[in-house]
């Protein structure tokens, strides 16, 4: 597989996965909301910004060490994950605030046009050793 | 010069694929991408002339209160004249005398509204007792175009100092009135304000707001006017309802600070396609708030003529 696949791959699949995790958050938010507030409110913010960057970065570099035959990881899976949810949702800001877009539409946008440059930067942001590890 | 090129690239990709150095990298980026969402939409919009042709109406909150009653007429004839398009006021009459002063400043504040054609909301305090509302409403009542049931509910105290109203106590009290204001069968539509604070207890902006036509949402200090389209489009999400900024102001001594914070906040609340923004106040003995007889108030009025319709 060329380098140039192997990354629109890896953004493929980082950009629907985070675009269905959003779609979930935003269809769950009320729920979050109205449970036993304020702690409903600091359940959401755990999920966003602690447990959906762990996953992704857990997602991240295993598409890494199998893509690339590396093992390993150079970034933490939460810091990874947070670079990559704060890359994805400020993309997504950006063209919601310019052009006025719904979340359907940019999801879309990051899923059939950014998808290669998402994985570039996913690229980026980690990676393996192809030393074995003890 | 490809090859030199070539070399730069494999230079740069080995120093960035230390350990150490990505993760500085990663964490920078990281530290621009959260500055980018807090401060991005707050200056698209405000530099930007988006919805430039959205009908956009500003509103004041006029404490009639605290004129005399010969100066109302002339007071709400100025603020027709400076363009604004709805005046907001609360809720303060003598349910035992009719022609109290305080009910004859109504009169008067009614005539001259009715006279430019001007929108009046009305806010009804939160402890307010339903009889007095209801006096108020079957001689007054329909001269409104919004009532406001309830102000900022979420933050507001109950009767003992330094405690905040319970959720159950805000949904019990809002639809005591709730009902009061419907009872009157009045064709002037019903809204709730909150504060910022409302992020904390945003099960009370869902909740109430089932029953509301619109939401409000009242907007204070630089900081808050910064954040305020994160916290308007969250608002519009979990309500599913048009968020008017209900109150909009600065108390300061300062003029100039005065009229530059209401004048981008104008900018941004139209640039994000809001319906309207009603400020406060007109008038304010007590506080700085008050824009009459200060630049805000020509400044204001020449905006409207450039921008609202």
């Amino acid at each position: 597989m060329r380098l140039v696949e192997k990354l629109l791959i890896q953004g493929l699949i980082l950009a629907i996965v985070l675009s269905v995790i959003q779609m979930y958050l935003d269809g769950a938010r009320n729920a979050y909301m109205v449970y036993m507030p304020p702690l409903g409110f600091a359940f959401l913010v755990f999920v966003t910004y602690i447990v959906q960057p762990i996953m992704i970065g857990i997602l991240n570099i295993f598409i890494i060490n199998t893509l690339f035959k590396t093992k390993g990881w150079q970034v933490e899976f939460w810091l990874n994950g947070i670079f990559l949810l704060l890359a994805f949702s400020s993309i997504n800001l950006v063209l919601q605030t310019q052009f006025n877009l719904s979340f359907t539409s940019t999801a879309l946008i990051d899923i059939i046009v950014l998808a290669l440059p998402f994985g570039c930067i996913a690229r980026f942001s980690n990676g393996g050793w192809k030393k074995p590890i003890d | 010069m490809s090859k030199l090129a070539s070399s730069i690239a494999r230079g740069l990709v080995g120093f960035t694929n230390k350990s150490l150095i990505k993760n500085l990298m990663v964490i920078t980026l990281c530290i621009l991408f959260i500055l980018l969402q807090v401060f991005y939409p707050y200056q698209f919009y405000e530099s930007t002339q988006k919805n430039a042709s959205a009908t956009f109406q500003v509103g004041i909150h006029y404490v009639y209160e605290q004129d005399n009653l010969d100066q109302i007429y002339d007071q709400v004839t100025q603020i027709h004249n400076l363009g604004f398009k709805a005046i907001r006021i609360t809720l303060n009459c003598n349910p035992d005398i009719y022609n109290d002063t305080q009910n004859q400043k109504l009169d008067v504040l009614f005539s001259a509204t009715d006279n430019y054609g001007l929108k009046v909301a009305l806010v009804i305090p939160n402890l307010e007792e339903t009889a007095k509302v209801d006096y108020y409403l079957n001689r007054w009542g329909s001269h409104f175009a919004y009532i406001q049931v309830m102000n900022e509910p979420e933050l507001s105290s109950t009767w003992s100092v330094g405690s905040i109203f319970t959720d159950d106590e805000i949904i019990t009290n809002f639809n005591n009135m709730y009902q009061t204001v419907e009872s009157h069968h009045l064709s002037a539509q019903l809204y709730t304000n909150f504060g910022i604070g409302y992020i904390l207890r945003s099960n009370v902006p869902i909740e109430l707001s089932k029953k509301l036509d619109f939401v409000g949402l009242d907007v204070f200090m630089d900081s808050f006017l910064v954040l305020s389209p994160h916290f308007i489009q969250n608002m519009q999400q979990i309500t599913n309802k048009p968020v008017v900024i209900t109150e909009f102001g600065m108390s300061t001594s300062d003029s100039q600070a005065q009229s530059d914070f209401i004048i981008k906040g104008l900018n941004l609340f139209k640039s994000m396609g809001l319906p309207g923004c009603w400020l406060v106040y007109w008038n304010s003995t007590f506080d700085n708030y008050g824009i009459r007889g200060r630049p805000a108030e020509q400044l204001v009025g020449d905006w409207i003529a450039k921008n609202a319709n």
